[in-house]
């Protein structure tokens, strides 16, 4: 054999190696053979997306710091960590209104009205026949914040608005007087829950014949929500506010949406890291608290049957920061720049490509045809553009 | 403390047991044309507006209602006027429309800005008043009419709702009713309406401008008087005073939290009376009430219970709530605010009911022009899907233009869809398959539904007697099989199983809007009945004081389930009560958040 018909062979096989390479990865035998079963092969695009707004401005670094926010730098290393993400919003509002409605629109912050453009939560319900409850808008406190949940569009708004929730919670809100009169519910011990599965289990069988199916009431998927609504109630989780009290309630409450609702779409708007005006230290411990909130939502969906391995994580701040705290311990706004100042965006979960290369200008309103990808929603309205060198194609 | 926050009604324990005003309420409102002697209610004053109420708004609610701010309110644009007192006078004109003439009090605008514990309505601007605060008398005078130079009187009630038994001479004292200007109240002229009255009674009203009056009713079942007062330049909106006539069985009262004499009750007797109770008035009977009543002939029970304003109370209170009109949007027509009082009192029909409720401006406000409305007028009036002509047809009508409904032809606007659709078969047989539902199987109910419209449509005293034929059959009363509660009934019930007493309509719509933002009843119901025993207002004993368990447990039982502990549940409750993490609280909280419970 010469030397030229060897290297030859070696060039074609390494052809058909690169080829089986690029056809997905080597063969597995095991399951085509009716060996072991392999593992069920994670589904490529994620059925919930839980978007995390951190208001208030966050530096970039922050978000890559261990030290100040461990669980998401985790994230993005397991997932994707996007920088230079532009940012040109005047304020928290109008950013919000830009991730939102994929519209690099200028929105008044001071009279803080409806965008006019159809919000990211408007596509999911219209194009998916979601209903509200399939769509959720959980902000740090009320008012001028829902204003977000949908727009003033002919073809869109309130019609198709997600539902909404802030401060006491999806449950607590609506009874507020009834709680304020009766107060709040103590949290009750694993061993009182042992107790009270079983009371209900045996008189569930002595009425068994003449029940119908219907009526839950003690069943695994009932406790699991009952237990969320306790937890939202907890008289005690109101006296431990901690350095993030609002921005807490928002956890909170997107908690119980998460548990009771499964949501389609969950936007989580967070605004407690503005306190950086007044102090970095407070800022830090901010940041720090929000982490292991993430980290507490990001187990809550782990511990979901229907939400875990399917639901995909955008956290992304509205605005910069500066880069340094002035003399007075104060971290300010970062000053404007022409090419739009920059933000981090972490997506974490299904719907991201394994190994993707990054290119060209980003900006805020490219996440919500980004998060539209990702769920399969069309974003006719949005201009911005849908990150397709990061995310699986569809 | 301003004077009118001393006489006006406050939620305790006593009154919130009298009036479980209905979520439409407005029963305290009552403004029909039978008094057109005197003239309507007053209506907000304008000037009294900019002067003393003007400055309030615009330091506590300008920020979010202008400016294309938040909220069905929308105070004027600042850009859009040139002095302050025009534009006081525009926000006025839109305030106007917030504010119920007929019944001040529950003026949307009022119970906006009220304070949540003195009954104040959610508002995600928080609330700004308490009834200790001054400028609640101020807000409520404009609410009721007052001008600058004179304020509006007020009508006052020691009891708004009175029982009776038949031939009984009942005396109506409207003599606390005061003038807001004056301390004498000598010169006050008194206005009494028979607003509403069985059908077979011919009582009348002897002395209408007594400021007490006495009457005999002749037959029973529910009588409905208002009162208007004047000061001889305005006269008041009226409000309403309410009188059950039947045959009552006097109820020994025991000890809160007691054990009942349930025990000795006939099983059977019991059984009964709990599924009228919880099908017909929405709630569990009190032990005070199942120990009086379960022996009673079911002939004259169910025709007792059909009698009394309760039953319509709670069948309009359940109409409403599936129709999404509470809270915010609960019903503001005087046809339906007096339309609980009417339901026994004219034994009003299932699509007479619906009718009056739909027709509500609150409907349309709930359910507007687009896709809610045609998904509502499908699925919450005529029990199906909407069609995609029907949903086009909607979208149209939200533009402004006319839309082709089919069946219906062209229609200009929501109300005349609205309007075509409550005066359909097709309404009329939803209204009543619903109303069947509520007392048998669907199965039953199609089989059942051409005899009750036909008794319908005969008019009041037909149908009570199919009503009543209905309830006395013994294939309904001795039904084991259980259907899950609706929210209203669960919620009903349970306020008198755990706190002995009913809710307030306030209480009801808050539960009622949180169990319907989870959209899961029961895991709700469950939390809620934590709040309640948590709360310290349940009266449960603590375990040193229950001398004997079975007997407390068994007679538990037959309060919340109407039947007596199988022996394994008697072993296993008595073990949880006497458990370090048991007690008599967990051994009720099992027994109200089981499944049995969340049935009637």
């Amino acid at each position: 054999m010469s030397m030229r018909t060897t290297t030859i062979r070696i060039r074609v096989l390494g052809l058909l190696a690169l080829a089986l390479l690029v056809a997905g990865g080597v063969p597995r035998p095991c399951a085509a053979r009716g060996g072991a079963a392999a593992p069920p092969k994670p589904p490529p695009h994620p059925a919930h997306v839980v978007l995390v707004i951190l208001g208030g401005g966050v530096r970039v670094a922050d978000m890559q710091d261990k030290d100040c926010m461990p669980h998401l730098v985790a994230w993005a290393e397991a997932g994707r960590f996007v920088k230079d993400v532009a940012s040109d919003a005047s304020d928290g509002y109008e950013a919000a209104g830009r991730i939102l409605t994929g519209r690099a629109e200028r929105l008044d912050g001071a009279a803080k009205p409806r965008p006019a453009w159809p919000t990211l939560g408007e596509y999911v319900r219209a194009s998916e026949a979601v209903p509200a409850s399939g769509c959720w808008l959980v902000a740090f406190e009320g008012g001028d914040r829902l204003h977000l949940a949908h727009s003033t569009h002919a073809r869109y708004g309130a019609v198709v608005a997600p539902a909404t929730t802030y401060g006491q919670g999806p449950f607590a809100q609506p009874m507020e007087s009834f709680l304020e009169r009766m107060g709040r519910p103590l949290p009750l011990q694993p061993a009182a829950w042992e107790q009270l599965r079983g009371l209900r289990r045996i008189s569930r069988q002595a009425a068994s014949i003449w029940l119908p199916d219907s009526v839950d009431a003690g069943r695994p998927r009932a406790e699991q929500v009952e237990q969320a609504l306790l937890r939202e109630l907890d008289r005690k989780a109101l006296l431990n506010r901690g350095p993030n009290p609002r921005d807490e309630e928002v956890f909170r409450a997107a908690r119980t949406v998460l548990a009771v609702h499964r949501p389609v779409l969950t936007v989580l708007l967070l605004g407690e890291a503005e306190q950086a005006q007044a102090s970095y230290e407070s800022y830090r411990a901010i940041l720090a608290a929000n982490d292991a909130g993430l980290e507490r939502l990001r187990q809550d969906v782990e511990a979901d049957s229907v939400l875990a391995g399917r639901t995909t994580f955008v956290v992304v701040a509205d605005r910069p920061r500066a880069e340094k705290p002035d003399a007075a311990g104060r971290l300010g706004e970062a000053p404007a720049s022409k090419a739009g100042r920059p933000v981090g965006v972490v997506i974490y979960g299904p719907g991201l490509q394994r190994r993707p290369r990054l290119k060209g200008p980003r900006a805020l309103e490219d996440l919500c045809p980004s998060i539209g990808h990702l769920l399969g929603v069309e974003t006719p309205q949005a201009t911005g553009r849908a990150w397709l060198d990061l995310l699986e194609p569809r | 403390m301003g004077r009118r926050s001393l006489l006006r009604p406050r939620a305790t324990p006593a009154l919130a047991a009298l009036s479980v005003v209905a979520l439409v309420l407005g029963v305290a409102a009552l403004a029909r044309a039978k008094d057109d002697f005197l003239p309507p209610p007053p209506r907000p004053d304008r000037e009294f507006y900019v002067e003393r109420i003007a400055p309030w708004i615009e330091a506590n609610c300008a920020s979010c209602h202008r400016g294309g701010g938040g909220g069905a309110l929308r105070l004027a644009d600042e850009t859009d006027l040139l002095s302050d007192t025009a534009r006081r006078r525009l926000d006025f004109e839109r305030i106007a429309a917030f504010v119920l003439p007929r019944a001040p009090w529950e003026s949307r605008l009022y119970l906006k800005v009220l304070a949540a514990g003195d009954g104040g309505d959610p508002h995600v601007g928080g609330s700004f008043l308490s009834t200790e605060d001054e400028l609640h008398d101020t807000l409520l005078d404009f609410l009721s009419g007052a001008t600058l130079t004179n304020l509006v009187p007020e009508v006052w009630f020691e009891q708004r709702e009175l029982r009776a038994n038949p031939k009984d001479e009942v005396t109506l004292d409207g003599r606390g009713s005061y003038d807001r200007d004056r301390d004498d109240m000598a010169h006050l002229g008194y206005w009494w309406t028979l607003h509403a009255r069985p059908a077979e009674s011919r009582v009348s009203i002897d002395d209408r401008r007594g400021s007490r009056i006495v009457f005999k009713p002749d037959t029973g079942g529910t009588y409905v008087f208002t009162l208007r007062v004047g000061d001889g330049k305005v006269w008041s909106a009226p409000r309403p005073l309410t009188v059950e006539v039947f045959s009552s069985v006097a109820v020994e009262q025991r000890e809160p939290g007691g054990i009942s004499d349930l025990e000795h009750a006939d099983p059977q007797g019991l059984a009964r009376l709990r599924r009228l109770y919880l099908d017909v008035l929405g709630r569990s009977p009190t032990p005070a009430e199942a120990v009086a009543e379960e022996r009673q002939g079911i002939e004259a029970l169910v025709d007792n219970i059909l009698l009394r304003a309760e039953m319509g109370r709670a069948w309009v209170e359940e109409v409403s709530v599936r129709l999404g009109l509470y809270g915010d949007y609960r019903p503001e027509s005087a046809e339906a605010a007096d339309l609980a009082l009417r339901v026994p009192a004219e034994n009003l029909a299932p699509h007479e009911v619906e009718r009056a409720l739909a027709l509500d401006p609150a409907f349309l406000r709930r359910h507007p022009p687009g896709r809610s409305l045609a998904s509502a007028i499908a699925r919450l009036l005529l029990e199906r899907e909407p069609t995609a002509e029907e949903t086009l047809a909607a979208v149209a009508l939200a533009d402004g233009q006319s839309a082709d409904v089919p069946g219906l032809g062209t229609l200009d606007s929501a109300r005349a869809w609205i309007v075509a659709v409550v005066d359909s078969d097709a309404f009329r047989r939803a209204a009543m398959l619903r109303r069947l539902a509520r007392f048998v199987d669907s199965g039953a109910a199609d089989k059942r539904v051409g005899h009750a419209l036909r008794a319908a449509g005969e008019g009041g005293k037909a149908w009570r007697a199919y009503l009543e034929e209905l309830l006395t059959d013994k294939a309904y009363l001795e039904r084991k099989q259980l259907r899950p509660k609706d929210t209203v009934t669960f919620l009903r019930g349970l306020f008198i199983d755990l706190l002995e007493r009913k809710p307030t309509d306030r209480e009801l719509a808050a539960l009622v809007a949180a169990v319907e933002a989870m959209g899961a009843d029961t895991p709700a119901f469950a939390a809620i009945v934590r709040i309640m025993i948590d709360s310290g207002e349940a009266p449960i004993p603590l375990l040193v004081d229950i001398y004997d368990l079975p007997r407390w447990l068994k007679d538990r039982f037959l309060r919340y389930l109407g039947r007596p502990p199988t022996a394994a549940e008697l072993a296993a409750y008595g073990l949880a009560i006497q458990h370090a993490e048991g007690g008599p609280e967990l051994v009720i909280q099992a027994l109200l958040t089981g499944a049995e419970y969340a049935c009637r």
